[in-house]
């Protein structure tokens, strides 16, 4: 059996390190509360409340300046936008897979221009994210930023442009090897004429190709036929199968989990939300080796400890501060998008991750405020072990390395940490330095 | 589901008793809250010392060498009105005050408010009119290396005295430091309690005394035992001779001992750095200079507030003739204001821009005249060659009108998410109004086209020169094409720039709509006028800076949580306070008007009247 559900007390706990597994990928990570309510919900519960539509008030109130924000010709602004609305959300796993999406068809505002028309692919990526992949992949062919981003109206019928119809095959449904130079000349001979006017799609009628075209063996005439036939193709499941699995579970998938979601997938219909909750309920998602095995995206990671320390901030300077750590939402650095896994570590993402959490326990331009003494409680008073204890449950999910943690309590508890607010912001940037803050 | 109103009040009444159950450190304080306050164990006992005469006037208690002064009479009185007040009144009304009794910030006021009634031992109102008292003077005195603060508080009766006394010792006793931070001393025969060897406090009778230093704490004691009536200082009567009857509070400051202080030429500065600020500051700035005494005082009613200062400026002393562009020879001309609807600001002036810019040498820094000499050569090519100071600005009469006024965007299916107010500037022509006209009209055009050029290399839309006529005057100017599909700046969108002449009046404004409306109002040949007197002439009006702001309202709100961190909930209670508080202000005035040798600089707040007054129905909003 594909996916075979994992059964709490047969195959495991589902205690608050499964709980916080299932939060960090599913959500932005959790605090503690957020955790023990979920355990205590049990696992069909906290996937149903994780699937939940519902951001809540100050999401959808954020949400609601989208138009106000995108007239601005501050793009940072707009980028502040979805990043506070991360950060406000009751449905983070919406946020999360418009993310995804988002960097499956890496579309930039560097070239599109447009802050309006970005903020229209997103929320494309919000509404059917979670639904059909060849559904998905329809409406995204005919988003006018994804065709300004592949030069759809140079596409035309005695010149077709091949920029869309090779990035379709290779990049968002099969991947490199499994099609041919044949099919992306005819592929982008049926995307001739799919234009934008207006600021929408348009049918140009002048430059539509209405010739027929011969892709995989099959006959078609139009752009949409391809996706059709592009998607039943064999190589396309375990194509989303491994994207998936890397940005939910795993920087480094095995050949067999790959094949066990994309059978899952096909099983599904390519339905990409019904899929994800079988993962989520899988045996392969609870597995040991599958448990913080993927370094978390600068975004994900910020947004994650401004909800995890329920901190205020500047949105728009937040956003910034991820851009300078590598991403720069909005704008991915290629067609590509980001690479992720280990290339969001280096001397300079490191050294801007630094700062980020010296911004975050100490405050500066990033606006970030935060009652560390009401965060740590009475372990605020106390110091040492109690201290490190209780910031590392809600910063790191206990998951510090015993050394790492000796060493910590031994700074909280001595002289040279201080007392205070002072002591646990210090202890907390020290447990933010941690490799083990930067895993998800 | 919705809670019940009581329901509400009672759990915000709950969170407050929570709240300030959290001040628990403070219980024994509690404990002895009540109009008796015993001692503390450890707290020194002191018994009031009674003048032998109690002076008539606290402010003879002060000494001579005063900086600065301010008297106010009656806060207390005030205070102790406050409950039934109509400001009372107007702040419960307001939507955005109930909004704000549903926060949690509103729960920590109502704590804080709960906590100092308890270590007052009376309601809020009470303990802000007792410690307000009949009179209260406060005054900055030079000391031997800083200045120093004195001052003294009359007491309505020497039993609420008595209170206060014990409570500033209670609490001081409280204070858990190390060293400590409180101590008492014997200065000038009245036991002082000593705050931080920073501040002395003692009373004499009624009177509450309090010193930053210890010499001039003595002396007051003093005095006040003494209760030997003198003159009060030279400060204090000229501040109180310059203020009206009803003043709430009468300030003044010594010009040349501030000088002295600052170890500049002048504590203010002569020459700006800047030319428009000289131009607009730089009579009053000369001035107060070389004023020995600036008077000021704040005074109104329910529904109005003036602040006022009052600067010599004596006819057998004029200012030099630098200062000759400030129109103050031509006073008592009358001096135009414009109305337009949707009105945010008017603002009318009598500059002579030409000869401030000939004089600029004399009232701006030197690194200005560069500035200008760039702004010279620059500005030339908007009238066609000709010199902007030699030929152009004296061609034009002093007195300049500004107007800022909300945009209605007219026949545009999709207003702009920010609506920036629409601006005009309107100068009367002194010589050849129709050849001014023409040239300004062909500088507006210029402006137009190189517009155009930055937005060709934007690939953005430009602006399509037009020709118009409203009421027979000629508009010209550009605006943005309708059916054009490329993006276009915000601020562009907002824009129609244009210029016409109405007579001898040349009009230069950002949008259309605001022009055909001066023209409207000048071609009524009725323009309403400041008094007499009048050199600056500044109304804002509350009612349409609330209509933009609730216009602005996501564009405002978008900057606070992008921009500035503040949570939705915040961001939309302060955007709400600010509408309905700027809908209370029928009108803001600051004015300059030389009466009576003396140059009256006047900040006025108009509330919208209550009686008879209906408030319009708030549109959108949280």
């Amino acid at each position: 059996m594909n996916l075979a559900p994992f059964v709490p007390g047969v195959d495991g706990p589902f205690d608050d390190a499964a709980a916080g597994h299932l939060l960090r990928s599913a959500a932005f990570g959790s605090r503690p509360e957020e955790r023990a309510e979920a355990v205590s919900a049990g696992l069909p519960a906290t996937l149903d409340r994780l699937f939940s539509r519902d951001e809540g008030k100050a999401a959808a109130q954020l949400a609601a300046l989208a138009p106000t924000v995108s007239q601005s010709d501050e793009f940072p602004r707009l980028q502040g936008l979805w990043l506070g609305r991360m950060v406000e959300s009751g449905a983070p796993l919406l946020e999360k897979l418009a993310l995804f999406w988002h960097n499956h068809f890496a579309t930039s505002q560097v070239k599109v221009q447009q802050n309006d028309w970005m903020w229209r692919q997103y929320a494309l990526f919000r509404e059917k994210g979670s639904g059909s992949f060849r559904e998905l992949l329809q409406a995204a062919a005919r988003d006018p930023a994804l065709l300004v981003w592949l030069d759809g109206n140079s596409n035309v019928r005695s010149h077709p442009n091949e920029n869309f119809a090779r990035e379709l095959l290779e990049l968002f449904s099969l991947g490199v090897g499994h099609y041919s130079e044949r099919d992306v000349q005819e592929a982008a001979r049926a995307f001739s004429g799919w234009h934008v006017r207006d600021g929408l799609f348009w049918r140009n009628e002048r430059s539509l190709d209405t010739g027929t075209k011969r892709l995989f063996g099959v006959e078609l005439t139009d752009g949409g036929e391809v996706i059709d036939v592009a998607t039943r193709q064999a190589a396309c499941a375990p194509f989303l199968a491994g994207k998936l699995l890397r940005a939910f579970v795993t920087d480094l998938p095995d050949a067999a989990a790959v094949a066990e979601v994309a059978a899952a997938l096909v099983e599904e219909e390519l339905v990409v939300g019904t899929t994800l909750r079988r993962l989520f309920a899988s045996k392969l998602f609870f597995a040991t080796t599958a448990r913080r095995s993927r370094i978390a995206g600068p975004v994900e990671w910020c947004v994650g400890l401004l909800r995890r320390t329920r901190a205020r901030s500047k949105y728009r300077a937040v956003a910034e501060a991820a851009a300078a750590m590598g991403q720069s939402l909005f704008a991915p650095p290629n067609v590509k998008g980001w690479e992720g896994g280990r290339s969001w570590i280096s001397s300079r993402t490191l050294l801007a991750r630094g700062r980020f959490a010296a911004e975050l326990c100490y405050g500066g331009e990033l606006g970030i405020t935060i009652d560390w003494e009401k965060l740590a409680g009475e372990s605020a008073r106390v110091g040492g072990a109690p201290l490190v204890a209780t910031l590392e449950a809600i910063l790191v999910d206990d998951a510090l390395d015993p050394t790492t943690r000796a060493r910590i309590v031994d700074f909280a508890s001595s002289a040279a940490a201080g007392a205070g607010t002072l002591r646990v912001q210090r202890v907390a940037q020290l447990l933010l330095g941690a490799p083990e803050a930067q895993i998800a | 589901m919705r809670r019940s109103r009581p329901l509400r009040t009672l759990l915000c009444r709950l969170g407050a008793a929570a709240a300030v159950a959290g001040l628990l450190s403070w219980l024994p304080l509690a404990a002895l809250a009540g109009p008796a306050w015993p001692r503390l164990r450890g707290e020194p006992a002191v018994v009031a010392v009674a003048p032998a005469t109690e002076v008539a006037d606290l402010a003879e208690l002060l000494p001579e060498e005063l900086i600065a002064v301010a008297e106010a009479r009656g806060l207390g009185a005030r205070m102790r009105d406050l409950p039934t007040s109509s400001l009372k009144e107007r702040l419960f009304a307001l939507p955005a005050w109930k909004q704000y009794q549903k926060s949690p910030a509103y729960v920590e006021l109502m704590a804080g408010y709960g906590f100092v009634e308890l270590v007052g031992g009376m309601k809020a109102h009470d303990l802000l009119d007792a410690v307000l008292g009949e009179q209260l003077v406060v005054a900055l005195v030079t000391g031997e290396t800083m200045p120093g603060l004195v001052g003294a508080v009359r007491i309505g009766d020497l039993d609420r005295a008595d209170h206060l006394m014990q409570v500033a010792r209670t609490l001081a006793a409280m204070a858990k430091e190390e060293p400590p931070a409180w101590r008492t001393e014997s200065l000038g025969g009245v036991e002082a309690l000593v705050v931080r060897e920073q501040l002395y406090v003692g009373q004499v009778g009624r009177d509450l005394l309090f010193a930053s230093t210890k010499g001039r704490f003595a002396e007051l004691a003093t005095r006040a035992i003494a209760g030997v009536s003198m003159p009060p200082p030279a400060l204090v009567a000229a501040a109180r001779a310059s203020a009206p009857q009803d003043a709430i509070v009468a300030l003044a400051l010594d010009g040349p001992r501030v000088t002295a202080i600052s170890g500049k030429e002048s504590w203010l500065p002569v020459r700006q750095d800047d030319f428009v600020g000289a131009a607009l500051l730089g009579d009053l700035f000369a001035l107060a200079a070389r004023a020995p005494v600036v008077p000021m005082s704040l005074h109104g009613s329910a529904e109005s507030l003036v602040f006022e200062v009052a600067l010599p400026a004596p006819a057998d002393a004029p200012l030099p003739t630098a200062y000759r562009g400030f129109g103050h020879a031509n006073a008592a001309q009358p001096l135009p204001t414009l109305h337009p609807p949707g009105m945010l600001l008017t603002w009318s002036m009598r500059r002579d821009l030409a000869a401030l810019w000939a004089d600029h040498g004399e009232l701006c820094q030197d690194k200005v005249g560069a500035e200008l000499a760039l702004a010279k050569a620059n500005l030339g090519i908007f009238f066609g060659g000709r010199s902007l100071p030699d030929e152009v600005l004296p061609a034009l009469d002093e007195s300049i009108l500004f107007v800022l006024s909300r945009q209605t965007f007219p026949g545009v299916a999709s207003p702009p998410a920010l609506r920036y107010p629409a601006g005009a500037m309107i100068w009367q022509a002194r010589g050849d109004h129709e050849r001014l006209g023409r040239e300004f009209a062909n500088g507006v055009q210029m402006a137009i086209a190189l517009f155009n050029v930055d937005s060709a290399q934007k690939n953005q839309a430009p602006y399509e020169l037009f020709v118009d006529a409203h009421r027979g005057v000629q508009i010209t100017g550009g605006r943005l094409p309708r059916d054009d599909d490329r993006a276009v700046e915000p601020e562009r969108l907002n824009a129609s720039p244009c210029f016409a002449r109405v007579g001898a009046r040349l009009i230069v404004a950002s949008t259309v709509e605001l022009m055909q409306a001066l023209i409207d109002e000048l071609s009524v040949g009725q323009m309403a006028t400041a008094p007499s007197g009048a050199l600056t002439w500044i109304e804002v009006d509350g009612r349409n800076v609330a209509e933009l702001a609730l216009e602005d309202r996501d564009a405002l709100i978008a900057q606070a949580t992008l921009e500035q961190g503040k949570s939705l909930e915040q961001a939309n209670l302060e955007q709400a306070f600010l509408v309905d508080i700027a809908r209370e202000v029928a009108k803001l005035r600051l004015s300059t008007r030389l009466v009576d040798a003396t140059l009256r600089v006047e900040l006025a707040l108009q509330m919208v009247p209550r009686v008879g007054a209906t408030r319009p129905a708030r549109e959108g909003g949280p």
